[in-house]
């Protein structure tokens, strides 16, 4: 994409913003969710992304890799507007959406819920956009665009969560283990999840 | 993943929680509302160059700013390809292309 402004029309910009949406609306969506800790201003932060998306490229921009590109100006965003509203990154048990589980017992699923708490507890706030990042399928480059930080440390991070899931105690040991085993597996074949 | 299928599902009330054609078409107004906020066309390359100018002076100084925004046009259409070459002399290409975006963040989107 060497092309700027000049070169793109207008509806060529659109439709090639409205490309992208399509295809990377949905995760990013689902990373701001995450990162915000509930739904509220997901959407909204998502089209501030693409806000700067389509004024970078009407200013000539060229953008190499659009997705990973869109990872950060997200992150970016929300970290500034996290910033902005003193918001703590701890995750507080009271911040947490309270999720459905299509778990039938009502125990399970509370302590998969917990588990998933407990361990995202356990994370730093740069392990845990690791993780989600990686969750999403980008690759460590992919990674290292988005959180503006070198590719190897975007190794070692995800190392650092591979060693504390594989960690992870449990009085409620099988829940908890098979979500670390889970969330091991995932980091290790780096596939995304399916939504 | 079971992890962050829990953490994401939305609350019992059912939150919107994907974006879906009408994200889109809400996406596509909000484009066109952004853009119908610029300044003039008349008025646009004067505004966004002294906007630029501005920043790009914390670096190089008022006046280099000034010479280095020259050739931009009035519909700002070549600003990146003009001032990141310029920058990456001082900064590398990497850290150039961030500071673009940085500038086209603050003097043109978030005027």
């Amino acid at each position: 994409m060497e092309q700027g402004w000049a070169a793109i029309t207008e509806t060529e910009l659109e439709c090639e913003v409205a490309a992208l949406y399509s295809a990377h609306a949905r995760e990013l969506h689902r990373f701001a969710a995450l990162i915000l800790r509930q739904q509220d201003g997901a959407s909204d932060a998502v089209q501030e992304a693409f806000l700067r998306y389509f004024a970078e490229r009407k200013c000539g921009g060229s953008i190499e890799n659009p997705r990973a590109w869109l990872y950060r100006v997200l992150h970016n965003y929300l970290l500034d507007r996290q910033a902005k509203a003193a918001i703590k990154r701890e995750v507080a048990s009271e911040d947490v959406v309270e999720p459905l589980d299509g778990a039938h017992d009502p125990e399970v699923r509370v302590a998969r819920s917990q588990a998933a708490r407990q361990i995202a507890r356990d994370l730093t706030g740069r392990e845990f956009e690791c993780l989600l990042l990686r969750a999403e399928g980008l690759s460590y480059e992919e990674m290292a665009t988005a959180l503006g930080i070198r590719s190897g440390t975007v190794g070692a991070l995800l190392a650092r969560v591979r060693r504390k899931l594989l960690d992870v105690p449990g009085n409620d040991g099988s829940t908890r283990l098979g979500i670390a085993e889970a969330l091991g597996s995932l980091l290790h074949e780096g596939g995304s999840h399916s939504s | 993943m079971e992890f962050v299928r829990i953490q994401t599902e939305p609350p019992a009330e059912g939150v919107q929680a994907s974006p879906d054609p009408v994200g889109l078409s809400d996406l596509l107004s909000h484009l066109r509302r952004w853009e119908s906020s610029l300044p003039a066309p008349e008025l646009r390359g004067i505004t966004i160059r002294s906007r630029v100018a501005q920043e790009l002076g914390v670096y190089l100084g008022g006046n280099a700013a000034q010479s280095v925004l020259r050739p931009v046009s009035d519909d700002a259409g070549n600003l990146i390809p003009t001032i990141q070459p310029l920058l990456g002399r001082f900064l590398g290409r990497k850290a150039a292309s961030l500071l673009s975006s940085h500038i086209v963040d603050v003097a043109v989107v978030r005027h």
